[in-house]
Formats: C-alpha cells, structure tokens, sequence
C-alpha cells in the first residue's frame, strides 16, 4: 500500500513540477559546487551498511566517481525505490545512482543515462528442484521484491504464477528461507550469496530471466547533465573502470558488448 | 557481501532510537500545545469556533500520514521551498498528534460534570477562570490514560516518517536486514527497543496517574 500511496504522490507532483523554477542544470551544479546524488542503503551491493555501518557499494563508488570527473563536493543522500523518483522530480538531488533499471514508464517522469552497470537477475529455487523454467511452474510460489526489475520481468514472463511481492530483497529471500514461498526471484548476485552463507539451502538457477542494465537517472529538462552523465559512463565504459568496478561489487565484469542509450 | 548482525548493529539500532524519540517528544509538544486549543475551540460556546475546530480534526484526522508526509517534504519543493526531512516529519506529526489529542482531550473536558461548571459559575468565576480553575485540572486525569496510550501510538507511527528518508528506527532496522539477512536478529531487536520505550511510557503513565488526584 505504501508504495502504492507513494507512486500517486508522485505522480501527481510530477504533474506539479511542470511549473517548477528552472532546474539545476549542468552550470548550476559546477556553480554551486556540489553534486547531489541519491544512493540507496538498502540494497545490497548497489548501496548497503558495511561492518562499521557505513555506506558502502557500487552505486556508492560510481557517486564518487561522477564528482570527481565534475570537479565538485559530492553531497550524498539516501533514497529508497519508493521515492527516488520524486526526490529528482521535486529538485532535491542532481543525480540519482541507484541501481534503477529504465523502464518506458519511468522514462516519463525522469530521463535515464547510457547504463553504468548490470546485474543478472533470474529465478531461483532449491537445488533439487524439478523445475527447469518457467514453463512447467504449476502452482508453486516465488517471492520477489516489489516494483524491482526482477519483478516486472517475472511479472511479464508469468503472468498466471502466484507472485507474492515483498518490500525488499532481504524480506523476499526470509520469505523463501523461511518456507512462505517456494522460489524465489532476485540479483543473481544476492544468490549466490545466500547459498554461500548457507549451503545446505543452496540456490539454483532455474531461468535467468535476463542481464539488467542500471542508469543514472536525471530529472527532466537537464540536457547538458544527461548529455555529460553520457559522455562520463561511455568514457568509463571503454577505460574498462566501470567493468573493475562491477566486477568488484558484483562478483563478475561487464560483458564485452555492453549496450548503450 | 552478507554480513553478521553484530553487536555494532544494536549500537545502530540504539542510535536510530533517538530519532524515533526525540520525533515522538517534538510532535507531541507542538502537537500538544495546538491540541490544547483546539480542544477548547471544539467546546467553547460560539459556533463558528466549533465549526472551525472540527473541520481542522476531521480534515487532519481523514487523511493519511503517508500524504501528508509527501505534501510537506516533496509538495514544498515543487515551489522551491526546500523542506528537511526532519522539519516535515515533525510539522506532520505535529499536526497528526494535534488533531487526535485535540478528541482525547475535548472528550476529557466534557467528561467533567455539568455541576461542576455551574458551581463554579455561581462563585463568580468568568469562562476562562472556570476553564483553567475547576474543569482542566479535573480533565487532565481522566485524560492521563488515553493520552499515554496515543502516544505509544505515535512513538510507533512514527516509522513513517521513513518514506522520505528519515532514518528512525524502523528504517536503521530495514537498512541493517539488507546487510545482513537476518531478519530475526533485526527485528527482535528493533521490536525489544519499541518495547522499552512504549513500556516506560506507560508505567510512567501509571505512577503520574497516582499523583494526580484533584478531583479526590
């Protein structure tokens, strides 16, 4: 429901920020000095607390990356997947790196870069299951994270499957652990570390649904930032930065024809 | 990349905490202070007033928080007026604690007998004297119980606030279960903080109720 709530704030304030004051374009941020840029803190390794409860990840490290290429301090604030998209569209932050997928519908409220990073994200079940794809699922449940990629992809590829959302990975993943549901949809990434955590309940892949590719996303009417933000993700793309990067945060590098925008 | 919950983390938790009290203290103040007039607005014997009082209960109390949150943080914004996330979570519940204590409270008021208003009257007392010297006094014990259990309400509710990025307690829990995975370890932490607070609360509520005894 909260989301729900939250996507109906949005929107209508969206359809407010038409008449909004000019927004902070590429001048105005080298003007003030400071880049404002939304990262995540609850998901894990795009943005998560470290051992110390310091916010660390790759969404995190491509913020400070971005600052440094414009010269700029780098101000740094947590959004969440339910307001993420109205933090950029009301002006609160330049920038937002925070592992968002582009979809045709978030697309109209905000613009999205050439993507900076990706993740494998598929359907995963025990390691004996009889499942092989999503074909022969019968009546079995998934859990999945709530308006993620993972869930509109599972949503489309199965539109009969009883789906039960939750509001994160983490809650998605004790969802299966604890029995509430069968399989479970998410990063390939959080997977493979669960079952490296805990390998009598190991998982395995039954379909990998797809590689999703993650931008950074820019409020409307910013040509000059989403111009530069493209230019700063395909000169990283070639120096092979941002494939170190994901390789580091993620567990494996960008593959060799990485698509662009 | 999943890590251990960890002594570290109930430090975190105990941190967040502070959030989730100092924002309980600071809607309940403002929100205090406001419920206090307009609970005498709902009684006063003018209508328009009491109109008025009651347009301001039923317009707060028929919206959501969640709403109200999102009009004070993003609506502001729109126009160019930043507002922090602490200044909205505060005015909406302040605004949220003014309207239900405003209802406690006028109940509490009313609760007091008619008698006690007419002989207070007799002995020459004007409105506002009879308010501040007989029927308040009385109010605020019959209004100890109800008002306490609001307010563990509130010290609870106050988790909303974390859909613009307050970090309060329930959001410093939901933030350590995406590191670590264990949600058992969080939540029944975060559920033994919630407990401690709302328990003082209500043994506090208890021993106040003890030593206030005008009408006895």
């Amino acid at each position: 429901m909260m989301k729900h709530l939250s996507t109906i704030a949005c929107a209508a304030l969206v359809s407010l920020a038409v008449t909004a004051p000019a927004k902070a374009d590429l001048q105005d941020i080298l003007d003030a000095g400071t880049v404002r840029i939304g990262v995540p803190a609850d998901v894990p390794p795009f943005g998560f607390l470290d051992g110390s409860n310091q916010q660390v990840g790759l969404d995190i490290e491509v913020a400070k990356l971005i600052a440094e290429a414009l010269g700029v301090d780098l101000e740094l604030t947590t959004v969440t997947s339910a307001n993420r998209i109205s933090y950029l569209a009301t002006n609160r932050i330049d920038l937002t790196v925070a592992a968002m997928g582009a979809t045709p519908e978030r697309a109209l409220q905000i613009d999205f870069s050439s993507p900076y990073s990706a993740l494998s994200i598929g359907l995963f079940g025990p390691e004996d299951s009889e499942l092989s794809s999503l074909a022969d699922l019968g009546d079995q449940t998934i859990g999945v994270a709530r308006g993620t990629t993972q869930d509109i992809e599972l949503t489309e590829r199965a539109p009969d499957a009883n789906i039960q959302r939750y509001d994160d990975d983490a809650t998605a993943a004790s969802a299966y652990l604890s029995g509430q549901v069968e399989l479970l949809a998410t990063a390939n990434i959080i997977a493979n570390d669960l079952s490296k955590r805990d390998p009598d309940n190991a998982l395995a892949p039954i379909e990998i649904f797809r590689y999703s590719p993650t931008h950074v996303g820019v409020p409307k009417g910013n040509p000059d930032l989403l111009r530069w933000v493209d230019t700063f993700v395909f000169y990283n793309l070639n120096n092979g930065r941002l494939s170190e990067m994901t390789e580091e945060w993620l567990g494996q590098p960008l593959p060799e024809r990485f698509p662009s925008m | 990349m999943i890590r251990e919950f960890g002594f570290d983390d109930v430090l975190f938790l105990l941190l967040a905490a502070r959030w989730t009290i100092l924002l309980t203290l600071a809607a309940m103040a403002i929100g205090g202070a406001v419920a206090l007039v307009v609970a005498i607005l709902r009684i006063v014997p003018f209508r328009p007033a009491n109109w008025l009082a009651i347009g301001y209960i039923n317009l707060v109390q028929g919206t959501p928080i969640l709403g109200q949150l999102f009009i004070f943080f993003f609506g502001f914004s729109v126009f160019g007026w930043n507002v922090g996330a602490w200044t909205a979570a505060v005015t909406t519940f302040s605004i949220y604690a003014s309207a239900y204590l405003a209802e406690i409270w006028r109940g509490g008021l009313q609760s007091v007998p008619k008698t006690q208003w007419e002989s207070s009257a007799a002995l020459g007392l004007n409105y506002l004297q009879r308010l501040r010297y007989v029927i308040i006094p009385q109010a605020v014990r019959i209004n100890i119980p109800p008002t306490v259990g609001f307010l563990v309400q509130l010290v609870k509710n106050t988790s909303l606030a974390s859909v613009i990025g307050f970090v309060e307690l329930s959001r410093a829990g939901q933030m350590l279960n995406n590191a670590t995975f264990a949600p058992m370890a969080v939540y029944l932490t975060v559920a033994a903080i919630y407990f401690v607070i709302c328990f003082s609360l209500s043994r506090a509520s208890q021993r106040l109720e003890g030593r206030i005894h005008v009408a006895r």
